[in-house]
């Protein structure tokens, strides 16, 4: 299993729980569609998913491991398997489109004489290998989210997270988008997306998993 | 085709700035105690050799004795001392000359005044002081034997106190220093927040984003610690020119003492101590600091 949560719960300080009793399990191979409402916990659970955040109960194991056990070097380690999207890109916008997607190969190491060929080939999936020396500023909403899938697929990781992906970009970029996940989980990833967008997963019941108040009320 | 990385953090950050002039100013200031530890080291040296190379036999005139008969034995007894290179004795007017400033030149010349007997002292063999003291006592009337020890003795605390100040002062100077940089670390980190935040999402380690800030550290510690240091030898320089000008100045002695043939290679490999360490401090608190700051990933 790629991720296994039992009966996990999650609240800010004294405050309600925001994640409660949630049980799940996503296998490898795995598409899923985290669909609810806004405070439904959808965001949450993905902080989860990519270590931000610990359960304050139940048990949550991520590649078989309890992530309430991880330490900081662990911490990394794992986020290295993890290729995390977000809806407001989260690019450095004073490095070029190029440096960007190379980030994750750059952190663990690599020299840019051994990634610079696996990033220029992404480039060319995503369609941006002629903007690769742009910096951010000067793509446009859909540009700059495909820098951000690339940058979360360049190490191929197993599980991929990404948080309303589409929240900043036209419909027909979103269906786009939609495609590039498509293709990802096809070559082996896991991937979740949390959305409220439910026409996103249009024709794809089976995937759905739906939270209520912290915990999932539908899962597929 | 680029081979180079580009630097993962802006470079041109206001904490890095204020950090580059605090460094200068800490380094000139090394550069000034470290000038002020070493004068005062070698003066010190200098001073006690110096004292301790001679020694002084004072016979005084006592009523009925014929003091230059006496004066003679002392000479004789002084020179059969072994480790004493030469005797030579002070005449009546130079000793009176020695009182003039104090006592006027027609005062000093009518006075009965003691004669003074100076021995150069052999460095290589120290004489025994005891020896000759009881030799005089037994054979000279009126004669007494100053070794100048009690003088060696104030020179030399007065060594130790300055080389004490001047290595606190340094001390002081390293301390504010790594606390300046630690903050500024901090400061990067904090004015950074959203780039850390997506270093440790795409899962670098600690200890990789606290070496992307290496290369900005290391690059300001280098050359505002070489600006220091070279105002500092800059100040130096100006302190020497102004004494030969007969202005208020590193004086004479003060000058050889540093800059002197005997002394300038030692001052100068000393003195480039100074950057060297100031860069390594900045390069290696900055890391310290960056690795507690990171050691917990939110």
């Amino acid at each position: 299993m790629v991720v296994q949560l039992e009966n996990v719960s999650l609240s800010y300080g004294a405050g309600r729980e925001v994640l409660s009793h949630l049980n799940l399990e996503l296998a490898a191979g795995d598409m899923r569609f985290l669909l609810g409402t806004s405070g439904a916990g959808k965001s949450t659970l993905l902080r989860l998913l990519f270590l931000k955040l610990k359960p304050t109960a139940g048990e949550a194991l991520l590649f078989g491991q309890n992530i309430a056990a991880l330490g900081p070097i662990d911490v990394a380690s794992f986020r290295r398997r993890i290729g995390v999207v977000f809806q407001d890109f989260r690019l450095l916008p004073h490095l070029s489109v190029f440096d960007n997607v190379a980030l994750p190969l750059r952190a663990a190491g690599q020299v840019r004489a051994a990634y610079s060929g696996d990033v220029n080939d992404l480039l060319d999936w995503v369609g941006l290998k002629s903007r690769s020396g742009d910096l951010p500023q000067m793509l446009s909403g859909g540009e700059m989210q495909r820098v951000a899938i690339a940058r979360a697929v360049v190490a191929k990781p197993q599980l991929i997270l990404a948080d309303e992906p589409t929240g900043n970009v036209d419909a027909a970029m979103a269906r786009r988008l939609m495609h590039l996940f498509k293709e990802l989980n096809r070559l082996g990833a896991t991937v979740v997306i949390a959305t409220h967008d439910e026409s996103l997963s249009k024709g794809e019941r089976s995937r759905i998993i739906r939270l209520e108040n912290g915990t999932v009320v539908l899962q597929s | 085709m680029k081979t180079q990385e580009t630097a993962i953090f802006p470079q041109d950050l206001a904490p890095f700035r204020s950090l580059g002039l605090i460094i200068t100013v800490m380094c000139y200031l090394a550069c000034l105690a470290l000038g002020g530890l070493l004068l005062a080291q070698r003066a010190t040296s200098v001073w006690i050799n110096d004292v301790g190379s001679e020694a002084t036999i004072l016979v005084r005139s006592l009523d009925g004795d014929d003091i230059d008969s006496e004066v003679a034995k002392a000479v004789e007894v002084a020179k059969a001392i072994r480790g004493v290179k030469t005797v030579s004795l002070l005449d009546k007017t130079s000793a009176a000359k020695l009182l003039e400033p104090w006592l006027g030149k027609d005062v000093a010349t009518g006075l009965p005044l003691p004669r003074l007997i100076s021995l150069q002292i052999d460095a290589d063999v120290k004489p025994d002081y005891a020896a000759l003291e009881r030799e005089l006592k037994s054979n000279v009337k009126g004669a007494s034997l100053d070794t100048h020890q009690r003088w060696q003795a104030e020179f030399a605390n007065l060594g130790r106190g300055l080389i004490l100040l001047s290595a606190i002062v340094l001390a002081l100077i390293t301390f504010a220093t790594a606390t300046l940089v630690a903050f500024t670390a901090r400061s990067v980190i904090q004015a950074n927040a959203s780039i850390v935040e997506i270093l440790q999402l795409v899962g670098a380690q600690p200890a990789f984003i606290a070496r992307a800030n290496d290369t900005q550290f290391l690059k300001i510690g280098i050359l505002s610690s070489a600006l220091g240091l070279g105002l500092g030898l800059a100040s130096f320089a100006i302190l020497g020119f102004l004494s030969t000008q007969g202005q208020t100045g590193l004086s004479a002695i003060g000058n050889t003492l540093l800059f002197g043939p005997s002394y300038i290679w030692e001052t100068l490999a000393l003195m480039v101590l100074i950057p060297i360490v100031a860069t390594l401090l900045a390069l290696w608190t900055a890391r310290f600091t960056l690795l507690r700051v990171l050691a917990n990933p939110q």
